[in-house]
């Protein structure tokens, strides 16, 4: 009967209308909830995974620093009941101090001049020729007062020469080297 | 006759039947979309929303975490320099230590000459910086006699401070209408590891 067909396809339409609408909100929403969480879990892992490598740098370098700062006391205690080393920037202190040595235990100091210095060696080294006169036992006071104060001084070569058979007095010809302290050099 | 028997005349219009079930099923389908709207759909656009919008703090964390790093990163390249500092300043005082007590070699050599040998030149050489060169001492002076000048010679030997010594020349020389023996000896020490404080000490 054609009412009946025509109704029977109505009611279809409704019902196609009614669950497309059903299935379709309900699939949205899965979809939406899946995708997000989907997103947000890798996301998640990927962060992990960067913290994770990110505490393990940090580890490393944490570990790394305790090492050098370990190293760092060892040799400041090392270097702490040693000598101080003085930096060639106090030449003229140094020179003056030398030449007060000198002059403390009666000797003539004609010159204290420093000559080029030394950099191409392990260490710097600043030399310094001393010329003066005394005699001799005023000399090796000298280099004893000389050894004593100043340690970081070396005496690289020593000329003594006496000019006459009666006289005590000689004349000094020293080259000192002076092992400044590396952390003073500007080069 | 029944009521059973009396047949059932629907006088509803056919078509108003139609559209009355029409809108049943309308009124059924509104429903159940509702329903889906209300246990599904708001649920999963919840669920979906709430993942987006939820930080676990994993960023802040991250963030903080590389902070950290950059500041010990930092710290490193300051602890290189100290300990190349520190290194560098190590060697100096080391050279320094392996060094030669002039004054002491020096007085023995005065304490060997006695009375009967003076010195007119005395001059040492050697070393280096880093105190592995050998040292050198050359003595030039006046002896009363050749036993005088031999005896010096043997007086400094028997110190063993030195690693070698040798009378190299003696020649007669009159200075004031005295007789003297002129002497040259050259004394080496080939390595400053043994210095005669050491040797003093040792004795």
């Amino acid at each position: 009967m054609p009412g009946n067909h025509s109704q029977f396809n109505m009611l279809l339409k409704v019902h196609l209308l009614g669950g497309i609408t059903c299935v379709l909100i309900a699939g949205s929403a899965i979809y939406f909830a899946g995708q997000s969480i989907s997103n947000r879990r890798g996301l998640f892992l990927s962060a992990r995974h960067e913290l994770e490598s990110t505490r393990a740098q940090l580890n490393d370098t944490i570990n790394q620093r305790a090492s050098l700062m370990m190293r760092v006391q060892t040799l400041e205690q090392i270097t702490a009941d040693q000598p101080e080393l003085t930096s060639v920037k106090m030449l003229n202190t140094r020179t003056a101090d030398i030449v007060a040595i000198a002059e403390s235990v009666g000797m003539l100091v004609d010159s204290l001049q420093p000559l080029d210095r030394i950099t191409d060696k392990r260490v710097p080294v600043q030399p310094l020729e001393f010329r003066g006169a005394a005699n001799a036992e005023n000399v090796f006071a000298f280099l004893g007062l000389l050894g004593e104060r100043m340690p970081d001084i070396h005496v690289q070569s020593i000329d003594l020469i006496k000019d006459s058979i009666d006289t005590s007095d000689v004349r000094v010809v020293c080259m000192l080297y002076w092992f400044n302290d590396p952390a003073g050099v500007d080069e | 006759m029944s009521n059973e028997q009396i047949p059932i005349v629907n006088l509803i219009p056919q078509e108003q039947v139609h559209l009355r079930l029409r809108s049943q099923w309308i009124h059924r389908w509104v429903m159940g979309v509702v329903l889906t709207t209300l246990v599904i759909g708001i649920p999963g656009v919840y669920i979906g929303g709430n993942a987006v919008l939820t930080d676990s703090g994993m960023v802040a964390q991250i963030q903080d975490v590389n902070i950290e790093y950059e500041n010990q990163q930092n710290a490193i390249p300051q602890l290189r320099q100290k300990i190349k500092q520190l290194s560098a300043e190590q060697e100096v005082l080391d050279l320094i230590k392996n060094r030669i007590e002039w004054s002491k070699v020096f007085s023995i050599l005065v304490a060997s000459a006695g009375e009967r040998v003076r010195f007119s030149r005395l001059t040492a050489t050697g070393g280096g910086i880093e105190g592995d060169e050998p040292i050198e001492l050359y003595l030039e002076g006046l002896a009363v006699s050749q036993t005088d000048a031999r005896a010096f010679v043997v007086r400094i030997e028997s110190t063993q401070v030195f690693d070698s010594v040798e009378l190299m020349e003696t020649t007669r020389e009159i200075i004031e209408e005295i007789e003297f023996i002129r002497l040259k000896v050259i004394v080496k020490i080939l390595s400053i590891g043994r210095t005669p404080a050491e040797d003093e000490d040792a004795g």
